[in-house]
């Protein structure tokens, strides 16, 4: 019997009020379990990246529960929020994101400085990181020395730097072509099992929900299992 | 803390240029703050050497060193008034002096004669070389080290005004000029000679000098004595040194001028900082949110600026500092120039601060980035 790792009961999230008031989210509930990559469908504007967000505490629901890795993240005060997603979530955006003055061994390093990691250790996973994902060789490059491809590995490199117990990811692919799209989804994949994460990944692209364990999709805000 | 010097490392180009304006700034308002000092300390030499807690001046004349009377007589009733430890008269002449008996224009250099009676408040201090006169000589002088550039020396006689009374110069003082002009130490009787020879309208049937120079006695309120010699005397208004230097002419004109400069510019300072961490900041606004969203706090974010605002402002200040001293060495000695090491401090003090309020500013922009909009959103 595993552990669920992200719970979500009845979420429903409404931007703005009055006239502007946009209900992105209705009554959502997903669960998740350690090990577990889960591929997030859905048309644009249904609602996927408020998810993403609410379960990786950049934004809070305005009713329901949300639990990641035992935390009810709804009742986080701002400051703890940034330390829960320092500590318990890894994401890996769209546009990659690095920052691009450093070299692709500290724009992963910079992730275990807001977790407050011990320097030398954080030295050593990124050694170790980067030999995984096959970056050894363009340490210390900066972002933009270093292909698509490559920096989409550094940002999962960034993303499992602190040991996360989630990993979100929003359209990996969006900007890679499909070979590269293909290779980054399955290095992920892998890393989330063998590390027993458990992993949301948001896309638009039908092909890549091969690699994952099950398909959640979301319509008008309103998930459908 | 090592994000924000990898920035400055990596993004050199862009720290540099307000690193550089920054330094140039910091340049301009040393080298003021030195020629401030440097007029301060030219203008005030003389009455700072004079090394006397007060001045007593005739009263009604503002306290101008050349229209004040006070008759030599005065000296004996101040000696008695209670705090007073020690008084002593002093005359002052504004003229040109010479070292040939000859009036030939090369020759000439402006120069002051400052009476005083040996041994009592009044005689200069900082003699740097010889002696200073002694009270049973006459026609001898100590002289101000500024007059060596004039080409005298010790041992060398200097006449003053018309004057073909020679004076012999025994010795020489530091950092007693007078409105940048070197001043000429002589005993009163020589200092009497020379008024006779040169203003003789000024010459009265009591002896009279410009103003008393009055030491008070440790542990005495100087205020307080200033009052009493006022009120023992007749006719007279003493101050303290210092509200004498305030009153000379122009000097607190002067340093308002050069305070108003050095503020201003410090107003540019802070603009030159504010403005670029915001601009950096809004530039880098989509870098901040991602930060955020990988867990840095705002706080990591704002100490990150204001470590940067004190890399660059602490190394433009010493470079600004090491490039003024340098200046200031090559600097004609003629030209004002003193280094305040106080000032310089306080300048270097006032550089921080203002960059550190510059980069605070950009706290506000960083604080309201959501880091929610770092996830999903930017492309679409
Ligand atoms: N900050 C916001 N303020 C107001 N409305 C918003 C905000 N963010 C999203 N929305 C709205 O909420 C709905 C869901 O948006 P969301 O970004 O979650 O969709 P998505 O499924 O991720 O779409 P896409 O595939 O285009 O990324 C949309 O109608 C969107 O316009
Ligand atoms: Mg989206």
């Amino acid at each position: 019997m595993t552990e669920q790792v992200v719970v979500t009961r009845d979420v429903s999230k409404v931007y703005g009020s009055g006239h502007a008031a946009t209900t992105a989210l209705r009554e959502a509930s997903i669960h998740l379990h350690e090990g577990e990559f889960m591929a997030l469908l859905g048309p644009s504007g249904s609602g996927k990246t408020t998810l993403l967000s609410i379960v990786g505490a950049l934004l809070t629901p305005t009713s329901g529960e949300v639990t990641v890795a035992g935390e009810d993240v709804t009742r986080l005060t701002a400051r703890a929020r940034s330390g829960f997603r320092a500590r318990r979530i890894g994401f890996v955006f769209q546009h990659f994101n690095l920052v691009p003055f450093l070299t692709a061994a500290e724009n992963m390093l910079v992730a275990a400085q807001f977790a407050s990691v011990p320097r030398h250790e954080a030295q050593a996973r990124v050694a170790r990181l980067l030999d995984e994902l096959g970056l050894a060789g363009v340490r210390n490059q900066v972002p933009s020395r270093l292909s698509g491809g490559e920096r989409q590995r550094v940002a999962i490199g960034r993303a499992l730097m602190n040991d996360p117990d989630v990993i979100l990811v929003d359209e990996p692919t969006a900007n890679l072509d499909t070979k590269l799209g293909t290779a980054v989804v399955e290095l992920l994949a892998h890393e989330i099992r063998s590390r027993h994460k458990a992993g949301i990944m948001v896309t638009h692209d039908v092909r890549m929900v091969d690699f994952t364990d099950r398909t959640v999709e979301i319509l008008d805000g309103t998930v459908r299992c | 803390m090592r994000l924000a010097w990898k920035e400055i490392l990596r993004r050199r180009g862009r720290f540099l240029s307000v690193g550089i304006t920054l330094l140039l700034i910091n340049v301009l308002v040393l080298f003021l703050v030195s020629q401030l000092a440097g007029l301060d300390s030219g203008q005030t030499g003389a009455i700072r050497a004079l090394d006397a807690d007060l001045l007593t001046f005739d009263a009604g004349v503002d306290q101008s060193l050349f229209r004040s009377s006070v008759p030599v007589a005065a000296v004996q009733r101040a000696r008695s008034v209670s705090g007073v430890s020690d008084a002593g008269a002093v005359g002052v002449l504004f003229g040109t002096g010479r070292t040939q008996v000859e009036v030939v224009p090369d020759d000439l250099f402006d120069m002051s004669v400052f009476g005083y009676e040996p041994g009592s408040p009044g005689e200069p201090a900082n003699l740097v070389a010889g002696r200073l006169p002694r009270a049973d000589e006459s026609g001898v002088g100590a002289i101000d080290a500024r007059a060596r550039t004039d080409g005298v020396a010790l041992g060398d006689v200097v006449y003053f005004a018309e004057s073909d009374r020679p004076i012999e110069i025994v010795g020489f003082v530091e950092d007693s000029s007078f409105q940048l002009q070197p001043t000429l130490w002589v005993g009163l009787d020589t200092w009497e000679e020379l008024l006779v020879a040169v203003r003789p309208e000024r010459v009265s049937d009591d002896q009279r000098a410009n103003l008393l120079a009055i030491d008070v006695e440790s542990g005495a309120d100087p205020d307080a004595v200033a009052q009493a010699l006022d009120s023992g005397l007749t006719h007279t208004e003493s101050v303290t040194t210092a509200d004498a230097i305030a009153a000379l002419p122009g000097f607190s004109e002067q340093r308002r001028t050069f305070l108003t400069i050095v503020g201003m510019t410090y107003l540019a300072t802070a603009i030159v900082i504010t403005l670029f961490f915001a601009l950096i900041t809004l530039e880098k606004s989509e870098q901040i949110g991602i930060l955020k969203a990988i867990g840095a706090r705002t706080r990591d974010l704002t100490a990150s600026v204001l470590a940067q605002s004190l890399l660059l402002a602490i190394p433009a200040f010493l470079g600004a500092a090491a490039l003024t001293l340098l200046v200031g060495a090559a600097l004609p000695p003629e030209l004002p120039f003193t280094v305040d090491t106080q000032a310089w401090l306080t300048v270097g003090l006032l550089t921080a601060t203002v960059s550190v309020i510059g980069a605070l500013l950009s706290f506000r922009r960083i604080s309201r980035i959501d880091p929610a909009n770092a996830i999903g959103g930017a492309g679409d």
